[in-house]
């Protein structure tokens, strides 16, 4: 029987009916098989399977339904083979009669381990892995399911060597920052190109669907990334969605998915539990005069318990017990809650028409109680549709809409509670206002501890709606069969509306006025237009050589507007509204579109597969590039040396063996703003700004990579790389004298080199029918300096606030943290101006040089009393025991103090299947990156870092509450908050066991539930880290658009581990 | 074979490739303009000119975000305020014993030495850009006087500013053909032309009847005579203040400004307050009776119990605060924590022990407690009371310090109920002020001697200018040689100025060059 299952798949079973005929002849003792060839694991059709009967010439190929036919094939006994790429070969024996059809069905089972996997980012088309000359990772649905997450970031970390992601705030629904291969840009965007199912975004990953996501193809160097163009320098991340590809006719999968989560704070920022005020034996905090202070008090009218006049906090040490209740402000308040997700997704084959549509909804609470949760609804519809006999369509589409309650970090709320101390109660009530929460923080420090952020944050609402819509339409025309035509117009629009209210009449800090409350409207409009006219042809020349050529022309408009109103006077309460405001309402407006175009041509060609290469060349335009350099070029060269194919190569148990190179050119785009000379206007007062440069060109990034991918025994692969970037043209915002008049210029003015060591390895220890037990080891390490900087060292400014702590300097490395040193020895004291006298210093449990007097050690303080004393050296005044700034002129005062970017970072995965039973885990971890700790730098000037905290601290350590200010060195960036980011993190754990059709209840099989799967999953569940912060994952996101390289922890909502059960359904 | 339909689709999306592809890639900038938009007539270049004052405004009064500028540092330097909070740079400018301003690049608290120098060059390019496009671009103003003399007066401003502030300026303005080739001058040279601007902008005042729009100078409106006035006040300001010590101070031409300050304000000149938000936001000194402590040297020389003299006596690290006795009833009522009419004690520290306790003090502010409340009211810039003590301090130089007494003796009596004092200055048991501290440094006499008649004029001139603009107290207590021993005299050019003039950097104070003896 021949059962064709589209007009499509006609000619390939006409074909495969000839072959049947041509290599059999025609024979009264012969009959048919026929039967279809599935995956194993997903029940889905393999088409393209080779189907074979051992040596007799007799075979062919699965249609796309999976479907073969065998005509003439031998009455007998038969052994039928199946082998397709990936797969482990299947054998059958099948006993065939004269003149009958035997039916055989195969269901195969993929190898652990393959290079045959189809990679389609970065070339010229579909294209076998082992077929690539440099290197596009690709991670398919299988291993991304396997504990299912909430964002891509999930999906991505720890799995890829050269791949960090960072998700610098744990607040719901945070878009995380990637880098491939390290930084590469000094202030640009260090992230990469986001292609969702050819789509090209800007717009983020948080908000999609991982569930929608059949595979992930990351491209990460520049030369990979050449195809596209100036504004892959980062590297590539191509998402490829579900389609319902590879669907037999009729055949119809609905999958329901539901996964719960209970969050957690492992780790917190450390606080101090003690207190150095001076109090009487009845609990009473006592004044300078040692009279009882009545509570609430502001600022320090406390006395110190000094042992004198109560002013010297020399001599105080932070070691009494709270007196009544005391409570861990960040512990009460940081709360993550729980997270549910629920997927209900279809997929099928209906006439021809593939197609998959699902359905999500995702609430999560915050990490802050007291905040409403995030919600996401998003659904998805995909459609491949055949036209015409050699026309096709298909169509993705995407929409999300959500909602979020934003808590503000980097100050705000989370800095207020790292000011209050355990004595506080910040839930107290407000005598004014019945049910609220009194604005009057820490009762005995309100001065320093501020507004209770409780109090705020209850009173202030932040509220963000989100929606994203993502379309995109290819037409592909194949009217030779060596050629197809396709057309792509995509579409990706995201609309984002903020609104903040504070409300009036609200009792306020020292004042005796009331709030009058405020309103703040934003409103953004993002929306990017591409569209594209390919040519394709797939030649083969001759017997061995083989020529894939693509030919693209593209055009881009990303078009972007913006709306923001506020306004302060609210005359009622609870009324959210501009139009009431009583105060001169400031309102704003933006506009901007970015245009371009270009046209590449790729050639890859194959010399008896053994010999692989490409060339590539690229022209882009953009509006972005001054107006001298509107087109750029970037090009590629590609090779590699497939030696184990070789005939002569007999090293039977290496099945792959691959040196590789590729050197190639992509570019880091400038911003919209950059090539203009601006006067900005604000409130009718024009201001000279940017002075502006028509000469200015995307950054050029040129990278050179060697690699080795190597099969052994079909068991363990390999891949290495070495790679050297230099990435050029740097844009850089370079300070004019002010008698300029204007304040900066973007140029091309600087040049980031590096070199990055990759290293894969993936092994599939046991890898048979009922077991398989695979592992995966990645390392890389990337080291990056500024080669090149034409302007002076300067500090990357954290946009519209002073605390920078990051600075670049020609020579210096790409997120260093940059400031001054304590000093450390004699060495230091000399070179920074001090005293010469080194032996009246002594060096403390900080690793700090300290000034101790002559004979004694740093651990004398309290014994002698020395604490809260001077000493002279040298003509130089010293705190006894405290650290020493150094001179204003020493090196040691700009001193690079540390990096953000790790020396090496490193995953383990191993993921054990048995039958239906399944267990997986993860460890992923770092080495050799530092974080600046801002938060505790803040927390240590009012002593509430967790290291002032002396009870039980024997004297010879103790220190008093003002060698921690300090520290703090009236916030200037220092030495002593640069702390080792080190991490070993068990990223992923997952138990489960999938209940086979057969075993399910009757009910459950009447209901058309054909497979169930029970997940017991946790994310993040231990951190082994020396970080006293709440996580080693941290950073700021505005130090060139990544805080990968900006990990500067800067009051952020901190990230969480999980634990949850996640169930699918399948029908 | 393919059908028609599927060919208008293909057809279709080539051609929507194509005109794509036509699209021009000179993309304008809808948001902020360039020269010849921004410029694009002569209201533009009015628009552009006369914002400036704003900016004045906004740095000497340090509106909106206190970073940015010099007052809490100019008031740190002159112990007028006492802050160990690293904002502002006060804890450095106030520390002691006194250390050099750090000037490297990466300094935390940077802006508050650097912004005045980058906000007023800049402001002096937008004029001259300004001024020169009218010529360039063939501009009509509707009103060329009133431009010419706003441009002048704010020429005047600014480098008259930076003359005090720094030891080097740029003299920019609307003749310079390449700004890139200017080259520093002394801060007197600075603040010559910066007299010449002014007279040029009171030439064309007198010479022309014009209104300057609400907007211009603050929220009023003023007319060209009333800029004759401001533009004297200010350089009456400018030339008492421009010294760096006793013997600069001096040399001043002090019948020049009589002679200002008699051509100048008659009501205080200042700025209505238009509240939280609004374009002429809460200053500085809104803070005074708020947040900040008001420094014991300040108040200190009232003292009559001792502990001054004590204090002063004491190393810096051990001393600690203490209460100050004195009938002056602008500073106390009496009684040891009773208020004062300008003062008030408070039961708290602003500041932190354990950065140094000579930060502490109790006493707050009530100049401007009103504008710190609400963010509404009057901020005055010039005072009358300023321009008498001017007039009063050149009296006493010029050889008739008898006429100096009503200035001097008019808060003095009527609000501090103190004895007036006399061409000899003030004397009795309890004389107010006394020779102590920087204070008493300045008039060589005693310690603890009654104060001479200088002396006392900077005691009450200091009551009465206390945060009324950047540097009140700061630019006289130079003058006097009553800056503590190693404060900075003036500000270094901003270190990343400096990196890109291919200048080494460097600094003042800490008893190095530009420090006070």
């Amino acid at each position: 029987m021949l059962v064709v299952a589209s007009r499509a798949a006609q000619p390939l079973l006409v074909s495969l009916l000839l072959m049947g005929l041509a290599f059999t002849g025609a024979s009264a003792q012969q009959g048919v098989i026929s039967g279809t060839v599935t995956d194993a694991e997903s029940l889905r059709p393999l088409a393209s399977a080779q189907v074979f009967i051992g040596a007799t010439g007799i075979g062919g190929l699965t249609n796309a339904e999976g479907g073969f036919i065998l005509l003439n094939v031998p009455a007998g006994q038969i052994e039928l083979s199946v082998d397709r790429l990936g797969y482990r070969t299947a054998t059958q024996v099948v006993q065939v009669q004269a003149g009958g059809t035997a039916v055989v069905d195969f269901a195969m089972n993929q190898m652990a381990i393959s290079m045959e996997e189809i990679v389609v980012t970065g070339v010229a088309g579909d294209t076998p892995r082992s077929q690539v000359p440099f290197t596009v990772e690709r991670l398919d649905v299988a291993e991304m399911q396997r504990v299912p997450v909430a964002s891509v970031r999930g999906l991505l970390q720890g799995k890829l060597p050269g791949v960090k992601v960072i998700q610098g705030s744990g607040q719901a629904g945070s878009e995380p920052s990637m880098q491939f291969r390290g930084p590469t840009s000094i202030m640009g965007m260090q992230a990469p190109l986001v292609v969702i199912d050819g789509v090209i975004t800007q717009g983020g990953i948080a908000d999609l669907n991982t569930q929608d996501i059949a595979s992930m193809e990351v491209v990460k160097g520049a030369a990979a990334a050449a195809l596209y163009g100036s504004r892959a320098q980062a590297g590539v991340l191509q998402i490829i969605t579900k389609s319902g590809a590879g669907m037999a006719e009729g055949q119809s999968e609905v999958t329901l998915r539901t996964t719960y989560e209970e969050n957690s704070l492992e780790h917190t920022l450390g606080t101090n539990k003690s207190h150095p005020w001076r109090m009487d034996g009845s609990g009473n905090f006592l004044d300078f005069n040692g009279s009882p202070v009545t509570l609430p008090t502001r600022g320090r009218s406390i006395a110190l318990n000094d042992g004198g006049s109560g002013t010297n906090g020399g001599k105080a040490f932070a070691d009494q017990q709270y007196p009544g209740p005391t409570r861990d402000p960040l512990r009460q308040f940081f709360d993550p809650g729980a997270r549910m997700t629920t997927n209900l997704a279809v997929s099928g084959n209906a006439n021809g028409t593939q197609y998959f549509v699902s359905g999500a909804y995702t609430r999560e609470q915050g990490a802050i109680t007291l905040k409403d949760p995030m919600t996401q609804l998003s659904v998805r519809l995909n459609l491949t549709q055949p036209l015409a006999e050699n026309l096709n369509l298909r169509l993705t589409s995407y929409y999300s809409d959500r909602t979020r309650d934003l808590v503000e970090e980097q100050g705000g709320f989370v800095r207020q509670l790292t000011f209050a101390s355990h004595f506080a109660d910040l839930l107290n009530p407000d005598p004014d206002e019945p049910g609220g929460i009194s604005h009057i923080g820490d009762p005995i420090d309100v001065g320093n501890a501020g507004t209770n952020p409780v109090n705020r944050l209850v009173n202030t609402t932040i509220a963000e709606g989100r929606s994203r819509f993502i379309g995109g339409v290819d037409v592909r025309y194949d009217p030779l069969s060596w050629l197809d035509i396709t057309g792509n117009v995509s579409f990706d629009r995201i609309d984002t509306n903020e609104s903040e209210y504070q409300r009036p009449g609200l009792s306020q800090m020292f004042k005796t006025a009331k709030t009058i409350g405020s309103i703040r409207e934003d409103q953004d409009v993002r929306e990017e237009f591409n569209a594209s006219l390919t040519a394709s042809s797939n030649r083969r020349i001759g017997d061995n050589f083989t020529l894939r050529t693509r030919a693209r022309w593209l055009v881009e408009r990303l078009d972007r507007s913006g709306f923001s109103a506020q306004g302060t006077g609210l005359p009622v309460d609870q009324v959210p509204r501009l139009g009431i405001v009583t105060g001169t309402p400031n309102i704003d407006s933006f506009r901007q579109s970015i245009r371009s175009e270009g046209f590449f041509l790729i050639n890859q060609f194959s010399y008896n597969e053994r010999y692989v290469g490409d060339l590539l060349v690229r022209r882009d335009g953009s509006s972005l590039f001054g107006e001298a350099e509107r087109w750029q070029t970037y090009w590629r060269v590609s090779g590699a040396w497939r030696v184990a194919q070789e005939p002569w190569f007999n090293v039977g148990w290496i099945n792959e063996l691959k040196p590789r190179y590729s050197m190639g050119t992509s570019g880091g785009r400038p911003s919209f703003e950059a090539q203009y000379q601006t006067f900005g206007i604000s409130r009718g007062q024009i201001i000279p700004q940017t002075l502006g440069n028509s000469d200015l060109r995307p950054e050029l990034a040129t990278e050179q990579e060697f690699g080795i991918d190597m099969v052994i025994g079909q068991r363990l692969q390999i891949q290495a790389s070495y790679v050297d970037t230099k990435v050029e043209d740097q844009l850089l915002l370079v300070p004019q004298t002010s008698a300029q008049g204007f304040e900066a210029q973007w140029r091309n003015a600087g040049r980031v080199e590096s070199t990055t060591y990759e290293l894969g390895l993936e092994a599939a220890i046991v890898d048979n029918e009922d077991m398989r037990w695979t592992a995966r080891i990645n390392m890389d390490q990337t080291k990056s300096f500024i080669a090149e900087l034409n302007m002076p060292a300067f500090e990357m400014t954290n946009p519209g606030r002073s605390r920078a702590r990051m600075a670049i300097r020609e020579g210096g490395r790409v997120g260093s943290f940059w400031g001054f040193q304590f000093l450390r020895n004699c060495a230091d004291l000399a070179s920074s101006g001090g005293g010469r006298d080194c032996g009246q210093f002594d060096v403390n449990d900080l690793g700090q040089l300290v000034y101790v007097g002559a004979g004694n050690t740093w651990q004398d303080g309290v014994a002698k009393g020395l604490w809260g004393s001077t000493g002279t050296v040298d003509g130089k005044t010293y705190k006894w025991g405290f650290p020493i700034e150094p001179d204003a002129g020493s090196d040691l005062a700009f001193y690079e103090l540390g990096n953000s970017q790790p020396d090496l970072n490193a995953s383990l995965g191993q993921d054990f299947q048995w039958n239906n039973f399944g267990v997986s885990f993860l460890l992923d971890g770092e080495w050799g990156a530092n974080i600046y700790n801002m938060s505790e730098q803040w927390q240590c000037r009012d002593w509430h870092c967790a290291a002032a905290d002396m009870a039980g601290v024997e004297d010879a350590l103790k220190k008093p509450i003002t060698f921690f200010g300090a520290l703090q060195a009236r916030n200037q960036p220092n030495s002593h908050f640069v702390e080792s980011a080190d991490f070993i993190k068990l990223r992923e754990v997952s138990i489960r066991y999938t209940v086979p059709g057969d075993r399910l209840p009757n009910a459950l099989l009447q209901a058309g539930l054909t497979q169930a799967t029970i997940n017991f999953i946790g994310r993040n569940l231990k951190t082994w880290t020396d970080y006293k912060g709440f996580d080693p994952e941290v950073g700021v996101d505005s130090f060139g658009g990544s805080a990968v390289v900006g990990r500067v922890d800067e009051w952020f909502v901190p990230n969480f581990r999980s634990v949850g059960i996640d169930v699918e359904l399948i029908f | 074979m393919i059908d028609s339909r599927s060919l208008r689709a293909v057809a279709a999306t080539t051609a929507l490739l194509a005109m794509g592809a036509c699209s021009d890639l000179a993309v304008p900038n809808l948001n902020e303009p360039e020269r010849d938009r921004a410029l694009a007539s002569g209201a533009d270049v009015e628009s552009l000119v006369s914002g400036q004052y704003r900016t004045y405004w906004n740095l000497v009064q340090g509106s909106g975000d206190y970073d940015g500028s010099a007052a809490a540092a100019l008031d740190a330097l002159a112990e007028s305020i006492v802050s160990n909070s690293g904002n502002d740079g006060t804890q450095d400018a106030g520390n002691l014993p006194a250390a050099a301003i750090p000037n490297i690049v990466g300094y935390r608290w940077g802006r508050a030495f650097r912004e005045p120098w980058l906000t007023q060059n800049r402001g002096l390019s937008a004029i001259r850009v300004g001024l020169r496009a009218i010529d360039e671009l063939g501009l009509s103003i509707s009103d060329g006087p009133r431009l010419d003399a706003f441009a002048k007066l704010m020429q005047g401003l600014f480098h008259g500013q930076i003359a005090l502030l720094y030891d080097r300026g740029f003299i920019i303005d609307e003749t310079v053909e390449d700004v890139g080739a200017l080259e520093l001058q002394p801060y007197g040279q600075v603040m010559a032309a910066a007299r010449g601007y002014l007279a040029q902008a009171r030439t064309i005042a007198q010479a022309n009847s014009f209104s300057l729009p609400a907007g211009w100078l603050g929220p009023a409106g003023y007319s060209s005579a009333d800029l004759v006035k401001i533009a004297h006040s200010y350089e009456a300001r400018f030339m008492a203040s421009v010294g760096r010590d006793p013997a600069e101070r001096a040399a001043v031409d002090w019948n020049g400004v009589i002679s200002h300050v008699n051509s100048g304000v008659t009501a205080d000149f200042g700025v209505q307050l238009d509240g939280p938000g609004g374009i002429w936001g809460s200053p500085y000194k809104a803070r005074s009776g708020v947040g900040m402590s008001i420094g014991l040297s300040f108040l200190g020389p009232a003292d009559q119990s001792g502990a001054y003299i004590a204090w002063e006596n004491t190393n810096a690290a051990d001393r600690a605060p203490f209460d100050i006795d004195t009938d002056d009833r602008r500073i106390t009522d009496g009684t040891p924590h009773g208020p004062g009419v300008l003062t008030v004690w408070r039961n708290f520290f602003s500041n932190q022990p354990e950065r140094g306790t000579y930060y502490l003090s109790n006493y707050g502010g009530h100049w401007f407690f009103d504008i710190g409340e609400t963010g509404f009211g009057f901020a005055p810039e010039i005072s009358v009371q300023e321009m008498n003590f001017l007039v009063a301090e050149a009296n006493i130089r010029l050889g008739d310090p008898a006429a100096a007494l009503p200035t001097i003796n008019a808060s003095r009596v009527s609000l501090g109920h103190l004895p007036a004092a006399t061409v000899d200055g003030v004397s009795g048991a309890r004389c107010v002020p006394r020779a102590i501290g920087p204070l008493g440094k300045a008039s060589g006499q005693a310690v603890g001697a009654c104060g001479d008649l200088l002396t006392t004029l900077l005691y009450e001139k200091r009551l009465a200018v206390f945060q009324l603009t950047a540097g009140s107290v700061f630019y006289d207590s130079r003058g006097f040689g009553a800056l503590r021993t190693g404060r900075a005299i003036h500000f270094a050019i901003p270190g990343e100025d400096l990196q890109l003039l291919d200048i080494p950097i460097y600094s003042f104070g800490g008893g190095g060059p530009g420090s006070a003896s």
